[in-house]
């Protein structure tokens, strides 16, 4: 195997693993059933503040 | 899940186990400030064993004490609040070194003919002051409030906080005292020698001990994408720092080390290296500040959490890659460098969508930004980091490097990214969590942070339009040819054509500097707990949590 096949194929393995990736996680992102996490989870920040204050906080 | 009460008697032997380590690392920079040949070595061996007398002490105090622990607080914040004073500190600190250089650039003698006010000295000192301490403590003293709150979970590790920030401190004081002393290995924003980088993998793999510890102890099912955001900076910082300082030191007990790559890898892994700090440091920490504080000073969730999670994975797949084009036409193979200039481009995406997603946050609720300064602070570091994530891909052309590399575009476009981005974000980080974290129903002045922020933003503006015209100015005049193909310009001629804009450039980091002593003032004033003069004017989220007015919630 010469420098330039091996040079050729990492580029191509390099290629298809971060395509692969980048899709996987766009179905993650976009799978109907992950929504209700994604939205409590973007609620995180403005409700974390009162915890120490109120004990447990319901939770 | 809750198991601390049964735990005391691990923690006391955890607690003599490192009250072990103390005396030992005690006695070991005794023995190196004795034996050492070599003077700095010795000096730096001496504030290592003041540092480990400190921790001797405070370590035999827990020890001994037959007080009971106090009810602890719900969330450890006094490390958090060490590491907000550090920020400031340093900020100035840093800020200041980095005008003197700028007024030395424009007026030379001003370095006074001494070896330890030179340029070539003081210069690594600026660097490690702005990025790594005051952007370091910024992430730590940040990162360590956000975690807290995010996984409802008080800091892991007892004490081990504690060692972190000032195990980082003893770092930034060898690191910044050795090259003042003409130490450094020489590698750009990897300066320090061998047993400082060391120290700082030790202080390092403690951190992450602390976070991922926090992390797993979480009463909150998820990770909100800060934490992951700092978590990639944590990770990926010490597999960089690790890979790119691999030295063999000429003796134990002396500075000098050669480093264990030659030739273009030295420079490939330098680069790596270089810009992943940028990358990794500068910007996926600085990310999660963005992410927690922006929707929470905006009392809005971040436009879409979607977003947020591509953003990410695109971000710290792409960052890793770009470092080649640093090394346009070098000893570097052409492919490599046409890999980091695509990965560059490709780096586009990630870094507006980013952007859109900070921005966004406060769509219908644009009128904050003219209401509360410490948002616009907020809101406009997100809008730097658009610009300068802009240009970086543009720079990064193989072409377009042709003209800016080597010339004061460069130097222009970095500090667009860090006094525009990671400073202005840190600003509005520290103006939120000082009330907060002293628990004062707001700033001491809401006035002065409209100061600061405009007369930063000025500072910026002049800096980098100076440096733009200087920058494509010299690249300009470094190419130019006669009919003949002779240069029409001798090196010295460009540098004297920069001379008004370097004055520009110092003028406006000047101004830079004095919105950082406003700050440094408007925060000491809160800190000592004086009466707020403006608290009418300033927002609800201003004040600590015990003391706002409640809220209605919002329908979700």
């Amino acid at each position: 195997m010469t420098y330039e096949t091996v040079r050729s194929l990492s580029a191509m393995t390099g290629l298809f693993i971060f395509v692969t990736l980048f899709i996987g996680v766009l179905v993650f992102v976009f799978w109907p059933g992950n929504q209700k996490g994604f939205d409590e989870a973007s609620r995180i920040p403005l409700d974390s503040d009162d915890f120490s204050a109120g004990g447990n906080n319901g939770r | 899940m809750e198991v601390a009460s049964t735990k005391t008697g691990g923690a006391a032997l955890l607690d003599w186990g490192a009250l072990g380590l103390t005396l030992g690392g005690l006695a070991l920079g005794v023995f190196i400030a004795l034996f050492s040949p070599d003077s700095v070595m010795q000096f730096h061996a001496v504030i290592f064993a003041l540092f480990a007398l400190a921790g001797t002490v405070f370590l035999a105090g827990k020890a001994f004490s037959s007080a009971p622990s106090q009810p602890a607080d719900f969330y450890a914040d006094n490390v958090v609040k060490a590491g907000t004073i550090a920020t400031v500190c340093w900020g100035v600190a840093g800020f200041m070194l980095g005008d003197m250089i700028a007024w030395q650039l424009a007026f030379p003698a001003l370095n006074f003919d001494l070896p330890w006010t030179n340029f070539g000295r003081l210069r690594p000192v600026h660097t490690s002051a702005v990025v790594f301490a005051f952007g370091g403590n910024a992430l730590l003293a940040t990162s360590m409030y956000v975690v807290q709150r995010t996984c409802k979970a008080k800091l892991f590790g007892g004490w081990l906080p504690w060692f972190v920030f000032w195990g980082y401190q003893l770092f930034l004081l060898m690191a910044a005292s050795g090259y003042l002393l003409g130490v450094t290995q020489s590698k750009e924003y990897a300066e320090p020698e061998w047993y400082v980088d060391l120290w700082l993998t030790i202080v390092w793999v403690a951190y992450l001990l602390v976070f991922l510890g926090t992390i797993m102890k979480r009463r909150e099912p998820h990770i909100y994408v800060a934490n992951w955001f700092y978590l990639a900076f944590i990770v990926t910082i010490a597999m960089l720092h690790i890979v790119n300082n691999l030295a063999v030191p000429v003796s134990f007990l002396g500075t000098k080390s050669y480093s264990a790559f030659s030739g273009v890898q030295d420079a490939m892994t330098q680069w790596w290296y270089g810009h992943n700090a940028v990358g990794f440091f500068l910007t996926a920490g600085f990310l999660g500040m963005m992410y927690y504080f922006v929707p929470k000073r905006a009392e809005r969730p971040v436009y879409s959490y979607k977003l947020s999670i591509v953003h990410f994975w695109s971000l710290i797949f792409l960052y890793i890659w770009a470092g080649p084009h640093h090394l346009h036409y070098t000893a570097l193979p052409d492919w490599a460098q046409t890999l980091g200039m695509t990965f560059s481009i490709m780096l586009w995406m990630p870094s507006w969508g980013g952007m859109i997603n900070g921005l966004m946050t406060l769509s219908g609720a644009w009128d904050k930004l003219r209401t509360d300064p410490v948002i616009r602070f907020l809101v406009v570091s997100v809008a730097f980091y658009g610009m300068s994530t802009f240009e970086g891909p543009l720079m990064a052309i193989r072409s377009v490097n042709s003209l800016s590399h080597y010339t004061d575009w460069t130097v222009g476009h970095v500090h667009s990214g860090a006094l525009g981005w990671v400073g202005m974000v840190s600003f509005g980080a520290i103006y939120c969590l000082v009330p907060w974290l002293w628990k004062r129903r707001g700033l001491y002045s809401q006035r002065l942070v409209e100061w600061h922020f405009w007369v930063a933003t000025i500072g910026i503006l002049l800096y980098i339009t100076a440096m733009w015209v200087s920058g494509i100015m010299q690249g300009l005049m470094w190419r130019a040819t006669d009919a003949l193909g002779v240069l029409q310009y001798s090196f010295v001629e460009s540098v004297e054509s920069m001379h008004p804009y370097y004055v520009i450039r110092a003028t406006g980091g000047l101004l830079y500097l004095t919105g950082g002593l406003i700050m440094a003032y408007n925060v000491f004033r809160t800190i000592r707990g004086d009466e707020p003069v403006d608290v009418a004017d300033q927002p609800r989220i201003a004040a600590a949590p015990e003391l706002r007015t409640p809220q209605p919630v919002p329908a979700v």
